[in-house]
C-alpha cells in the first residue's frame, strides 16, 4: 500500500521487487573552496525503492574539515574547523538489471547545520595581543548530487561507494574585539557556494 | 616663504645623533673603528696594500697575505677590519674548496687530504662537508694552502647579512603580530608612507631592511631620493619593523614648495598612514594653523594618519612675556639678565629664531597670515675675550603683512664657547609673548622652558604627535629629556603619544637613532600594524592604542608623554 501511494504520487511504475535499504559510510571531505581543507565525512542514508530504478531516501551527512590558515580574506572562513551537517531528501537513480553491481546517481536538497570554530592556535594568537576573535556560520539549506555503486556480498548486503557534492552557501558573522576597549569590528561573511563540499567514501548496504 | 626664514630641522641625523653624543658624552658605537677602516682602505695611503691577486684564492684574502707579510700583522688587523675578516692569534676562518684527485670524481679523499694540509700547516679544521673545509689557517699559511694541488679554491665562509631590527619592535609588542594571519581584510593593502629630506643608502638595504617593492619618489627640484641625507632611511627602517607587511611608499622633498607637492601627492595617493619625522620653527603660531601644519591637517582630514614627530627642543626653548623693567627697550629673561645664553661646542654651527604672539590672522585658502603689527628685534651674540660680541642682527620689518618672527642661522666659533640672542622692542603696543628656539647647544639653554616647545606640524589638531622615551625604560631621563613637550599655544594636549629611542638601525647603527625622529615611525608602524590586520577603522585603532599606552608620568594623559608610550601587545 505504502509501496502504491508513492508510485502513485511520483508517476513510475512500482518495482517488482521493492526494498528498503539503509546504509552508512566514511571517507574523505573537502570543503571545496579552500584546495588544502580536507579531513573526514561520514554518512548514512536510507533509501525505499519506487521503481526499478528509482528510489527515494533521506541522507544525514557529517563532514569536517580544517580550513588552512590564511584562508580568510574579507567573507571568507579563517583558520578553523569546519563542520557541514546536512540532513537531506533525494531521489536515486538506480541502473536497471539483475548483476551484483548497481550503479546509481542521486540528487536532492535538505537543510544543513553549520559550525565554525577558530583554530586554537589562531585565537590565542590573537589573544597575545589582546584580541578576541569569533565566526558564527549560519545554517544553510543545500542540495546535493551524488553517484555511487552496490555491489553484492552477500543476499543482502552490499559493499558501496558513494560520492557526493553538497553546494551550500556561506552565510555568517566575524567579530573581532579588543579585550582592553572593548572596541569591536564586525562584518559579515557571505558566498552562494561558500560551503560546498565533497564527501566521498566506502561503506555498507544492508537491504532488508 | 624664504624670506621669513623658515627652518626645517632633522631631528635625529644631526640634533639626535648630537644629543645622544653630547648627553652620553660617548661615540657611537659604529664611529669607534671608523678611522682604521678609511686609513686602511685609503688609497696612496701609509697603509695602502698594492693589488693583487692569486688564482686560487679570493682577492680579500691574497690582500690579507699580502698585508700581512709586507706590512705586518697590525696592518693586516686593521685590513681585515675592512672585508669582515676575523683575526684571532694570528689566523683566520676560510673555506678551502677540494678538487677531486685526478682521474677521480670524488671530492672525498680531497677534502681528508686538504684537512690534513690544514693540521700540518697549524691551522685547524672547524668542519668539513663534501668537497668543502671549513678552518681557522694562519694567515702567513694562506698563500701555501691556497698552492695546494688539492685546494681549487680558498675563501671567505659565506655568512649571514645580520638584520638590524629595532629594539623598540620588541618593547611595544609588534614582534608578536608577526604570525598573525590578516583578520577579514577585504584585499586591502596597508599603505605607509615616509615623508622625510632623503632616504641616502636605501638601494642597500632593499630586501633586508627595507621591503624589496618600496616605491621611492622624490620631490626635491634634482629628483635625488637620497639627497645625501640618511635619515629618512633610518625611520623607514623602523617603519619596516614594526609593520613588515605595509607596502612602503619613500617620498623625500628639501623645501616649503616640495613639500606641498609632496603632499599633493600623499593626498592622492590614499595612504593609511604617514610616517613624518620632522619639524618646523618659525612655520606657524603653533595652534595648528599655517602652511605646514595645513599641510598634516589636510592629510588628516582625508583619512591618513599623520604621525609626526614633535621635536627635539625642550632643552632649547624659552617662552615668556617680554619684560622690560628698566624701560631700556631690552627684555629681561626671568635670569635677571638681557642675555638668553647657550653654550655651543667648537665649530657646531648654531642658530636662533625667535617669534612672537602677533601672527594676526591665518587664511586656510590662501595660506597667509595677516594682521602682525608688533615689532621685535633679535641680536646675536658670541662670548669672546670675556665679553658679549654683537655677530648678527635679525631686524625685519612689520608693517602688517609680515609674519612676526626673525632668525639668525648657523653662526660657529673655532672654540668651544657661549652664545646668546637678546630681544629689543622695535615698535609695539602690547606686551608680547617671545618664543626663541635655539639649536647646535650642547646643553640646556639658560631660562630654558620645555613647556609648549612642540614644533610645528605637530600642533596640527590632526597630528599624531610623538615623543621620545628610551627603549630600554620608557624613561626621558637621562637621555631624552630632550623631547619637545606640549601643551599648543592654543592649549591643547600634545604629543598623543612617545615610543622609544635611542634604537638600532642599518643606517645610523646599533643603538644609535635618538630623537623623536626615531620614535615616530614606532608609532606610525603601529597604526599601519592594526590596520594591516584588522579591519578596525582609523579612529578606532587610535582609541585602542591610547588604551593600551602605557601610562606614564602624570596619571592620564599629559603634555609629556601623551596617553603613554606606544603598546600593541595584550
Amino acid at each position: 500500500m505504502r509501496r502504491a501511494s508513492l508510485a502513485l504520487v511520483l508517476g513510475g511504475a512500482v518495482a517488482a521487487s521493492a526494498a528498503v535499504r539503509v546504509s552508512i559510510m566514511g571517507g574523505y571531505a573537502a570543503a571545496m573552496e579552500w584546495s588544502s581543507a580536507h579531513d573526514f565525512g561520514i554518512s548514512a542514508a536510507a533509501e525505499l525503492d519506487l521503481t526499478n530504478f528509482l528510489a527515494v531516501g533521506a541522507r544525514l551527512t557529517h563532514s569536517s574539515v580544517p580550513i588552512p590558515a590564511g584562508a580568510s580574506s574579507g567573507t571568507e572562513l579563517s583558520q578553523g574547523r569546519l563542520r557541514i551537517t546536512p540532513v537531506a531528501l533525494f531521489l536515486q537513480f538506480r541502473w536497471p538489471g539483475a548483476g551484483r553491481l548497481k550503479p546509481y546517481l542521486a540528487a536532492g536538497g535538505g537543510y544543513s547545520f553549520n559550525s565554525h570554530v577558530l583554530a586554537a592556535e589562531a585565537a590565542a594568537a590573537w589573544d597575545l595581543v589582546g584580541f578576541s576573535v569569533e565566526e558564527k556560520v549560519e545554517n544553510t539549506t543545500v542540495v546535493f548530487a551524488g553517484a555511487g555503486f552496490d555491489l553484492a556480498v552477500g543476499p543482502r548486503l552490499f559493499f558501496n561507494v558513494h560520492a557526493q557534492i553538497i553546494v551550500a552557501p556561506l552565510s555568517g558573522t566575524w567579530t573581532l574585539t579588543d579585550t582592553v576597549t572593548g572596541e569591536k569590528a564586525t562584518g559579515s561573511m557571505s558566498g552562494s557556494n561558500g560551503l560546498n563540499s565533497l564527501v566521498a567514501g566506502i561503506g555498507l548496504k544492508y537491504q532488508f | 616663504m624664504n624670506r621669513r626664514a623658515i627652518r626645517f630641522l632633522v631631528f635625529a641625523a644631526a640634533a639626535g645623533l648630537a644629543a645622544a653624543a653630547w648627553i652620553s658624552g660617548e661615540p657611537g658605537d659604529g664611529q669607534a673603528f671608523r678611522p682604521a677602516l678609511s686609513e686602511a682602505v685609503q688609497p696612496g695611503s701609509a697603509n695602502a696594500v698594492v693589488e693583487t691577486s692569486h688564482p686560487k684564492m679570493e682577492q680579500a684574502l691574497t690582500r690579507l697575505a699580502e698585508t700581512w707579510k709586507v706590512r705586518g700583522a697590525d696592518a693586516a688587523r686593521a685590513f681585515s677590519h675592512t672585508r669582515g675578516i676575523d683575526i684571532e692569534d694570528g689566523r683566520v676562518r676560510v673555506v678551502a674548496e677540494a678538487a677531486a684527485i685526478a682521474g677521480g670524481t670524488s671530492v672525498f679523499p680531497s677534502a681528508r687530504v686538504v684537512a690534513a694540509r690544514i693540521s700540518s700547516l697549524g691551522g685547524t679544521v672547524a668542519s668539513s662537508f663534501r668537497g668543502l673545509v671549513e678552518a681557522f689557517v694562519p694567515v702567513a699559511a694562506l698563500e701555501s694552502l691556497a698552492g695546494h694541488p688539492l685546494v681549487s679554491y680558498l675563501r671567505r665562509p659565506l655568512r649571514p647579512r645580520p638584520m638590524t631590527v629595532s629594539e623598540g619592535v620588541a618593547r611595544i609588542g609588534a614582534n608578536l603580530w608577526g604570525d598573525l594571519s590578516p583578520f577579514h581584510i577585504s584585499g586591502r593593502e596597508t599603505k605607509i608612507c615616509v615623508l622625510d629630506l632623503g632616504f641616502m643608502g636605501y638601494e642597500s638595504l632593499k630586501g633586508s631592511e627595507l621591503p624589496s617593492d618600496v616605491v621611492v619618489r622624490s620631490f626635491r627640484a634634482d629628483r635625488d631620493p637620497e639627497a645625501g641625507e640618511d635619515h629618512g632611511a633610518a625611520c623607514a627602517e623602523i617603519v619596516y619593523d614594526v609593520a613588515p607587511g605595509a607596502k612602503m611608499f619613500l617620498a623625500n622633498f628639501s623645501t616649503e614648495g616640495e613639500h606641498r607637492d609632496a603632499v599633493n601627492w600623499i593626498l592622492s595617493q590614499g595612504f593609511d598612514v604617514v610616517s613624518y619625522s620632522m619639524g618646523w620653527i618659525n612655520a606657524g603660531d603653533g595652534k595648528g594653523t599655517g602652511p605646514i601644519s595645513q599641510d598634516a591637517q589636510q592629510v588628516s582630514d582625508n583619512g591618513t594618519a599623520w604621525v609626526g614627530a614633535a621635536g627635539n627642543s625642550a632643552l632649547s626653548h624659552f617662552i615668556g612675556d617680554f619684560n622690560d623693567p628698566d624701560d631700556d627697550g631690552w627684555m629681561e629673561f626671568p635670569n635677571g639678565t638681557e642675555f638668553l645664553s647657550w653654550t655651543v661646542p667648537a665649530l657646531v654651527p648654531t642658530s636662533a629664531f625667535l617669534n612672537w604672539d602677533d601672527w594676526g590672522t591665518w587664511n586656510p585658502l590662501t595660506y597667509e597670515y595677516s594682521g602682525s603689527s608688533q615689532d621685535f628685534d633679535l641680536y646675536f651674540y658670541v662670548f669672546d675675550n670675556g665679553a658679549w660680541r654683537l655677530m648678527d642682527q635679525s631686524v625685519g620689518l612689520q608693517t602688517g603683512t609680515q609674519w612676526p618672527t626673525e632668525d639668525l642661522s648657523e653662526w660657529t666659533f673655532p672654540q668651544t664657547t657661549s652664545w646668546a640672542v637678546r630681544i629689543r622692542r622695535k615698535n609695539a603696543t602690547r606686551i608680547c609673548r617671545m618664543e626663541v628656539f635655539v639649536d647646535g647647544n650642547s646643553g640646556p639653554i639658560a631660562n630654558d622652558v620645555p613647556q609648549e616647545s612642540i614644533l610645528v606640524p605637530a600642533d596640527a589638531a590632526g597630528s599624531i604627535s610623538v615623543g621620545a622615551v628610551d627603549w630600554s625604560n620608557d624613561q626621558r631621563e637621562p637621555y631624552h629629556v630632550y623631547s619637545s613637550e606640549g601643551p599648543t599655544k592654543d592649549g591643547r594636549i600634545k604629543p598623543e603619544f612617545c615610543a622609544p629611542s635611542g634604537v638600532s638601525t642599518k643606517s645610523f647603527g646599533p643603538r644609535n637613532f635618538y630623537g623623536t625622529s626615531a620614535s615616530t615611525p614606532h608609532v606610525a608602524g603601529a597604526v599601519a600594524l592594526l590596520r594591516q590586520k584588522t579591519s578596525l577603522s582609523l579612529s578606532k585603532i587610535l582609541e585602542i592604542l591610547a588604551a593600551r599606552a602605557v601610562d606614564l608620568g602624570d596619571p592620564g594623559k599629559d603634555d609629556i608623554y601623551g596617553a603613554g608610550r606606544i603598546n600593541v601587545k595584550k
